[in-house]
């Protein structure tokens, strides 16, 4: 315990001292490992760990769908999706705020990424949201809580990483975010209404499309409706493995990108080179938690706060609980996906010992990982915003995005407390 | 990630790899990973066509794409490297000024040289290995060692990267303190 408490410490301090996270969870996992075990192990499990993750054909899932998501992103599909949702609900008072989060959701089925999600539509939808004499802090607040949609909503390149660090079927993953995802818009268009409802001049009504329009703007997005149904229909019914789908969208991406004549072949380049180098990326920190893991379970440090929970008589809930309150506390200090790749091996063996269902606990963590991206001091989706929107105010932004982060606690609670939300359709589909 | 390495492409993902200048081994590694990745794509979806209406699989697509997925993890290694992109949290960096910003920056850069020399090594010593052991992948007859030894290289270009950059922040420091800043560029 004391060993994990010193490498775990010792880790906070690297990260904190502007290490990169990977080389931070290297060094702890090896010097771990060989304190724990011997140092003649540490040798071998070092570069067989390093040598398998980068040669496993599972791990191949993860570029495949950061190149789908970079094609689909370079073939601007969000402004069709911000066009179609607009046409239907455009005319309603916050119809804009509304149309903004669908088409968030929509751009998340394909692009899996919250950045990519938020920019985008900040690009999109701020302009339009302006025209028509939004106030700031809803516009800036729908793009920035309708962006964090990417990592949720399925394919999410979040719920690959945490699949792939758990050893959990990134399948199940994806069909166990849909429900929570749908929920989250719902929720999220709740809140603009209530928004409206309160201060009417927030978001005025926009013009009211004619059917003609609704329907050819509809007709547009049939390529993003055709890649997600692809994607998640050829998982759930077995036709393709995820890494195949993974294949097969980022093609089928790329061949709707020059369908439309969006892509040339510089952007063809900068989409490869691109999600090459965000693959290693993540791979370096995942070499680093793959390696932490081993620590963390040669230390028996899960099983001895399994025991001390049960020890104390406190429930698994209070005891999930409680790691929820670490990680929302952890969340505003270091967020998106190295916030999985940094608390997964810590956390994950014990919540395995409570006995909670990895699936669950995977969207559970994505929810919150997701909470992290808007939350003050450190909100990567708010910064992103900020960049594309220099000339508002932070506390603009951040006043703008408090009532979804409202909306978001809510949906934490329903998912902790109803776990069907998250487990009913992986085991209809399966 | 850091905000600021946000590019303007549309696409948030990253830093456009056309902004900054860029010497010919970066361009020669960008087409590289660009082309490895690109035969990765293409073989996971002929593999899937040809099963689905030919009945007739690709033998070895999964193995192989594993090899490349290794090949694109190495290659990009030092192209992240140079442009600074791995992950951070720079909770206290605008608390680091000064003395106390240039310890953790250097502090940061000579951990991250021995991490990735670290890697070369084992990497090396892995391929060594499996050469004496004539180790065969287990599901087609390919050698293990050579994939492990061109991993070895490019995280040894990685390392090598570090160090050119350890370095130039040296000789920075020295012509800052000597008053003559011309001489402070290091390498790229």
């Amino acid at each position: 315990m004391i060993a994990t408490l010193l490498g775990l410490g010792g880790l906070l301090g690297l990260v904190f001292l502007r290490v990169p996270i990977g080389f931070a969870m290297i060094v702890v996992g090896v010097i771990g490992i060989g304190e724990l075990r011997s140092w003649r192990a540490m040798w071998v499990v070092s570069s067989s760990t390093i040598y398998e993750i980068s040669t496993s054909p599972v791990f191949v899932v993860l570029p495949l769908f950061l190149l789908m998501g970079m094609f689909v992103a370079r073939a601007r599909l969000s402004d069709d999706l911000f066009d179609a949702a607009n046409a239907w609900l455009g005319h309603l008072r916050g119809g804009l705020a509304i149309s903004t989060v669908a088409a968030s959701g929509g751009f998340a089925a394909i692009s899996g990424n919250s950045v990519a999600t938020a920019v985008t539509m900040a690009k999109v939808a701020v302009p339009s949201m302006r025209r028509y004499n939004y106030s700031d802090s809803l516009a800036a607040g729908t793009v920035a809580a309708g962006g964090t949609l990417g990592i949720l909503i399925p394919p999410s390149n979040a719920l690959i990483v945490y699949g792939l660090l758990t050893d959990t079927d990134i399948g199940q993953l994806f069909m166990a975010a849909i429900l929570p995802g749908i929920m989250t818009i719902l929720l999220y268009i709740l809140v603009v209404k209530v928004i409206v409802l309160w201060r009417p001049e927030n978001g005025p009504p926009g013009e009211r499309s004619d059917w003609r329009t609704r329907f050819v703007t509809l007709g547009r997005i049939w390529g993003v409706v055709a890649l997600f149904f692809m994607i998640l229909g050829g998982i759930s019914i077995g036709a393709f493995t995820p890494t195949e789908a993974g294949a097969m969208g980022a093609v089928g991406a790329l061949l709707f990108a020059l369908g439309r004549r969006k892509i040339n072949w510089r952007q063809f380049y900068l989409a490869l080179v691109e999600a090459a180098t965000t693959t290693a990326i993540l791979f370096t920190v995942l070499f680093g938690a793959l390696l932490l893991n081993q620590f963390i379970g040669y230390s028996g440090v899960a099983s001895q706060l399994s025991d001390f929970v049960t020890g104390i008589n406190v429930s698994p809930l209070v005891a999930m609980l409680l790691i929820l309150a670490i990680y929302i506390i952890l969340g505003m200090f270091v967020d998106g996906v190295a916030m999985i790749l940094l608390t997964v091996p810590v956390f994950v063996p014990i919540v395995e010992l409570l006995g909670f269902d990895l699936i669950w606990f995977g969207i559970v963590l994505v929810i919150v990982v997701e909470m992290s991206l808007i939350t003050p001091p450190i909100g990567l989706n708010v910064f992103v915003l900020k960049s594309a929107l220099p000339e508002v105010p932070l506390g603009t932004i951040y006043r703008g995005i408090m009532p979804f982060f409202c909306a978001d606690i809510v949906r934490l609670l329903i998912v902790l407390f109803v776990p069907a939300v998250a487990l009913y359709l992986p085991a209809v589909l399966q | 990630m850091r905000p600021d390495k946000v590019n303007d492409d549309g696409d948030g993902q990253g830093v456009n790899p056309d902004a900054l200048p860029a010497p010919g081994y970066v361009h020669l590694l960008r087409v590289l990973t660009a082309t490895l990745l690109f035969a990765m794509m293409a073989l996971g979806f002929v593999d899937v066509v040809l099963r689905y209406i030919f009945n007739s699989p690709i033998h070895g697509a999964f193995p192989i794409m594993g090899f490349l997925l290794g090949l694109v993890v190495f290659t990009s290694l030092p192209l992240i490297t140079r442009d600074g992109r791995h992950i951070t949290v720079d909770l206290f960096e605008r608390h680091y000024s000064g003395r106390l910003g240039a310890a953790t920056e250097w502090f940061s850069l000579l951990l991250s040289i021995a991490v990735t020399a670290f890697i070369t090594e084992r990497m090396w010593s892995f391929s060594l290995r499996r050469k004496q052991m004539g180790q065969l992948h287990d599901m087609i007859d390919v050698q293990l060692w050579p994939f492990a030894m061109v991993f070895s290289v490019f995280a040894g270009l990685t390392c090598l990267i570090l160090v050119g950059q350890f370095v130039g922040r040296f000789r920075s420091m020295i012509s800052r303190s000597t008053g003559n800043p011309g001489s402070g560029k290091g390498p790229a």
